[in-house]
């Protein structure tokens, strides 16, 4: 479970680093890049603190 | 109380907390590599770099200057940490509290806190500021300019007064959740700022690499804005060398490194120096690029619209929790740096004192939008004490003296490391006042100075020592 978590996690880091990126390539329209963003950030919150341990 | 301090240190980066306070960090308890690279890559992406990066804008730096000049400084930076800090720490693997407690006596530590605690509540004003501009944008609050001192809003004192109030609440009764979320949040940061250059790329007209550089030299065009100082090569390298100088020459992260395995793990702050203060500060830059393209009037650095502007409401959560997260030790710190003075207040209600300080200097716009010399000013003012742990770790042998003075003759306090303290400053002063150097040239020449009044002073006051440590004195200085 954590690994699956851990994996979706990363991918919404992915997703916020290449959706604004795709737009800034003028290879998506700009709701492209902004769409990223909240999907990624909603899915890194979403999943991040399950895995990532307090010490 | 120094203790405390540290453990609090310890906490954000994930270190063990309240361990090895009073004794060196055993050799199996030190870590790896990967764990400096993760703790500089997210304590160095913060709030105020939002600050920064704009700043530079406005003192006129050319692209050139800012590229390469970040690129040597924070190369000097990274190597202060490998060959100035991290040996010390690997060496005798003590906090700089308890290092400097046997180098001056305890009495010398209750100083050091208050000037910290001070210097805290000021830092922490940055931070509610920067947080509380997030709220700028759904509130319309209108924004103050870059000449402004004073508030210019009802409206915007109350949200930063508002905000102030929240963060410094969570602070004094919710520390930890608040630390455990700033765990969560620092990669989600870090990618973020490297969003923010991407995103403002296409709206400054960048298409490829030779946009880029045009666009680079439109942005950092080298004219200072009207009542800026002009900053060249050298203020951006010296900014980027020493504005961090409180943890790397000042000692600061001899509490962070006393867990490393090896010296050279001190190129780990490399991680955070590249990413913090290189990546960061030019996407901040950028962001106010994009701001003046939209209206070239607006020459204000408030980071809540600026992200706005080209990252949307992820980009005002950003600036958010960016300024949260860094505010909560910050004022949790100074709290527990003033309740060392007095011991028997309670630690809730001196943190909420040193946050209310803060909140009220952080309604001044006039304190952020000079930013860039109060980061200078605070490591100056801390950094004499690094500069004492490293001639007593290096030279006091060498030059026939005893190290960790105070600890060997039991006293309380010891005259040298405070005189060198207090005259290099003068010195710096005097280097300011007499000779017009800027106080981003002072650092350098102030820490030689304190090392050089460290010796000549303890020269002067050492004695013969017997070989073992004697029992403190009461009162005895």
């Amino acid at each position: 479970m954590r690994t699956i978590l851990k994996a979706i996690s990363l991918t919404a880091l992915a997703v916020l680093l290449i959706a604004p990126t795709l737009h800034a390539m003028e290879l998506a329209p700009p709701r492209v890049g902004q769409f990223g963003l909240y999907l990624g950030t909603v899915g890194w919150f979403f999943t991040a603190p399950f895995w990532i341990k307090y010490r | 109380m120094s203790d405390a301090l540290d453990a609090t240190a310890e906490e954000e980066s994930g270190f063990a907390a309240n361990e090895y306070e009073r004794q060196p960090v055993p050799e199996g308890k030190t870590k790896g590599l990967r764990s400096f690279l993760g703790l500089f890559a997210s304590e160095h992406v913060a709030a105020t770099e939002l600050l920064i990066g704009p700043l530079f804008v406005l003192h006129g730096v050319s692209a050139f200057d800012l590229l390469v000049g970040l690129l040597v400084g924070n190369f000097l930076a990274v190597l202060s940490w490998t060959f100035l800090t991290a040996p010390i720490a690997v060496k005798k693997r003590l906090t700089l509290y308890y290092q400097l407690e046997k180098i001056g006596g305890p009495d010398i530590i209750v100083l050091y806190n208050a000037v910290n605690g001070i210097l805290w509540c000021f830092l922490g004003a940055a931070f509610i500021y920067v947080s509380s501009t997030a709220l700028f944008v759904p509130l319309d609050l209108p924004v103050p300019e870059l000449k402004d001192w004073l508030p210019n809003s009802v409206g915007m004192v109350a949200v930063i007064l508002a905000m102030g109030a929240v963060i410094v609440v969570v602070a004094a009764k919710g520390y930890d959740a608040v630390t455990h979320f700033a765990n969560i949040a620092a990669p989600w940061m870090v990618v973020m700022f490297l969003v923010f250059g991407i995103a403002a790329l296409p709206q400054l007209g960048v298409r490829s690499f030779e946009d880029f550089w045009r666009v680079a030299n439109e942005v950092w065009d080298g004219k200072a804005a009207e009542g800026q100082v002009q900053f060249t090569f050298w203020h951006v390298m010296c900014f980027s060398w020493f504005g961090n100088m409180a943890w790397h020459i000042g000692m600061g992260d001899l509490s962070i490194f006393r867990y490393a395995r090896k010296a050279r793990y001190g190129l780990a702050s490399a991680a955070g120096m590249y990413l913090g203060h290189y990546i960061a500060w030019i996407t901040a830059g950028l962001l106010f690029a994009v701001q003046v393209k939209n209206d070239p009037l607006d020459t204000s650095v408030v980071p809540g619209p600026m992200a706005y502007g080209v990252a949307g409401y992820v980009g005002i959560l950003l600036v958010l929790f960016a300024g949260w997260t860094t505010a909560n030790p910050v004022i949790y710190r100074a709290g527990l740096a003033f309740q060392s003075l007095w011991p028997k207040w309670s630690r809730v209600r001196v943190t909420l004192a040193a946050g209310v300080v803060a909140s009220v200097i952080a309604i001044f716009p006039g304190f952020c939008n000079r930013f860039l010399g109060v980061v200078m000013l605070y490591g100056l003012i801390i950094m004499p004490m690094g500069a004492v742990i490293f001639a007593d770790h290096y030279l006091m042998k060498k030059l026939g003296m005893v190290e960790f003075y105070a600890e060997r003759t039991g006293r309380r306090f010891y005259w040298p490391p405070i005189a060198a303290w207090i005259l290099s400053l003068a010195m710096c002063v005097g280097i300011w006042y007499y000779l017009e150097i800027q106080i981003f040239f002072l650092c350098l020449p102030g820490w030689l100075l304190a090392g050089i009044v460290y010796l000549i002073a303890s020269k002067l006051m050492q004695k013969p020592v017997a070989e073992e440590p004697i029992a403190m004195k009461e009162g005895q200085s």
